[in-house]
């Protein structure tokens, strides 16, 4: 091996004395010095330079993989601070987080009375405004919101189906008023006439005339309710109309919500990939940074046997010639 | 070898020629020193060529495992890139399903103030919407199942890369070994030059 080195390095210095130099007015300056005459003091010289310059490229080398790898380093904190980011973005959008429908109502309502109370009109509004944007902003709140218009609308339509039921039962209410005006007439003809006394023997006829009478008073009542059924039907369909565009407003927004979680969760994911994928690469770089410095100590070693074994062979050459 | 070859690659051995006059060394042009692999290998010693052949298939499997890995990486960051995207499609598809649907709610909701009349036009409107809005849906599906199939396929190619990442470290062992059989070679070499010298 060494001897190789040697060769190698006694074909650079070959090359650079077979070369005719240039006119002298044309010569810059070079990068290796001029070559001299081989002799052992200047190969040693050569193979010092060498070893120097290995020396310097190793420690290059080292300077230069230490910061690129603080630059990942550098890039794997802003993965990580931006992975926490969008997590905490995510949870903030999430459909629990912040205060409820009731609770908003609440602060709002509490925080314009106190304000209202105590005379400080400008300060209700300013309260008004941020409690406002507070239940906005707030995605429980919206998420109460549509759950509540919602069972207000199913629980209204239900009502005003029934109510409408009751009205329309009566099969328009004047069928049921001409009922009740037959039965109340009847019992006033058959109570006046007395004419079911020979069937159904004497006084029989007051008793059932009163009968009819209390019947007649009776479906007029009912007759009357469903007319007000009608009112109640078509106001219970009012409400859950206006419950479904609520319900409706609250769905649009808590999509929205949903949609920012969503998202939210998409960079936390591409910031984790981010981190990881730079983890590896740091792994790698050091893998190779390890092997490249180890294969400068190698070639440093090399050298330096190189040079021991230059001197050696001067020393057994002039032992040779002081014994010859 | 080692050191022929760090000395060709770090000290720039350009011969001042005429052409050449700064201290700039030119890209192109034959380098000064034989290459030291190829001078190995053409030198008849058997043990130096079986060096040499070595270290080139070590240096070829670090290089081919090296290119395979930024690939594999590439391909990895490319189905990362795909699932991240299926993903933000998903929320677009999340966004859009709920104000379809938010909108079918209230047309139906002003249906339904509006009395008989409009009731039934409320009703369709909300129909419709829902239909709309549930298309919607199935995209998001749709996203998700994307997301997923991209995920796996980042996955195949990490592993991908990790695995020629471990190639090149094997390819730098061979190397190695190369280099230190050609070591123990030469410093028998020299100890049976050594020993016959001495015995003459």
């Amino acid at each position: 091996m060494s001897g190789r080195v040697a060769g190698a390095a006694t074909g650079a210095a070959a090359a650079v004395v077979v070369t005719s130099p240039p006119p002298a007015d044309a010569v810059q300056p070079g990068l290796l010095p001029e070559a001299q005459a081989l002799s052992g003091a200047t190969l040693n010289d050569a193979m010092s330079a060498l070893y120097a310059e290995l020396s310097r490229q190793r420690q290059l080398g080292m300077k230069a993989g230490e910061s690129r790898v603080v630059e990942q380093q550098n890039l794997h904190e802003k993965a990580v601070a931006d992975q926490k980011a969008a997590i905490e973005e995510q949870r903030r959008n999430e459909a629990d987080q912040g205060d409820g429908f009731f609770s908003c109502v609440g602060r709002l309502v509490g925080d314009v009375a106190k304000d209202v109370a105590t005379g400080r009109l400008a300060s209700a509004v300013d309260d008004g405004v941020r409690d406002a944007k507070n239940a906005v902003d707030s995605p429980a709140f919206w998420s109460d919101l549509e759950k509540g218009a919602t069972a207000v609308a199913k629980v209204a339509a239900v009502v005003g189906s029934v109510a409408l039921t009751v009205a329309t039962a009566g099969a328009g209410s004047a069928a049921i008023v001409g009922v009740a005006l037959l039965l109340s007439a009847g019992g006033a003809a058959v109570s006046a006439t007395r004419c079911l006394d020979g069937v159904l023997g004497k006084g029989a006829s007051q008793y059932v005339g009163a009968g009819m009478e209390l019947a007649g008073a009776a479906t007029g009542c009912t007759a009357g309710l469903a007319s007000a059924g009608g009112a109640v039907g078509a106001a219970a369909s009012g409400v859950a109309g206006g419950a479904q565009i609520t319900a409706g407003a609250a769905h649009v927004r808590n999509a929205e919500f949903a949609a920012r979680v969503q998202d939210a969760g998409a960079s936390a994911e591409h910031a984790r990939q981010q981190g990881e994928r730079i983890n590896r690469v740091v792994g790698w770089m050091l893998d190779e940074l390890a092997d490249g410095d180890k294969t400068q100590q190698r070639t440093m070693q090399a050298a330096q046997t190189a040079m021991q074994t230059n001197d050696q062979t001067t020393v057994s050459a002039a032992s040779i010639s002081l014994r010859g | 070898m080692g050191i022929g070859q760090v000395h060709a690659a770090t000290i720039p051995l350009v011969p001042p020629t005429p052409a050449s006059t700064s201290t700039t060394v030119p890209d192109a042009g034959p380098p000064p020193l034989p290459d030291p692999l190829d001078a190995l290998a053409l030198s008849g010693d058997p043990g130096a060529e079986l060096a040499a052949l070595a270290v080139e298939s070590g240096q070829a499997q670090r290089r081919s495992a090296r290119a395979a890995r930024d690939a594999c990486e590439a391909a990895e960051v490319h189905e990362q890139d795909a699932e991240i995207a299926a993903m933000r499609q998903k929320a677009d598809d999340l966004r859009v399903e709920g104000l379809i649907e938010g909108a079918g709610m209230a047309a139906q909701g002003v249906g339904a103030v509006g009395g008989d009349a409009t009731k039934g036009v409320g009703l369709m409107a909300g129909g419709a919407a829902k239909v709309v809005a549930t298309g919607r849906g199935a995209d998001a599906a749709n996203d998700d199942a994307d997301a997923t199939l991209h995920k796996n396929a980042a996955a195949h190619a990490k592993d991908a890369a990790d695995a020629m990442h471990d190639t090149w470290k094997e390819g730098a062992d061979y190397v190695k070994a190369a280099l230190d059989f050609y070591r123990e070679y030469t410093s028998t070499q020299a100890q049976s030059r050594s020993a016959a010298l001495h015995r003459a």
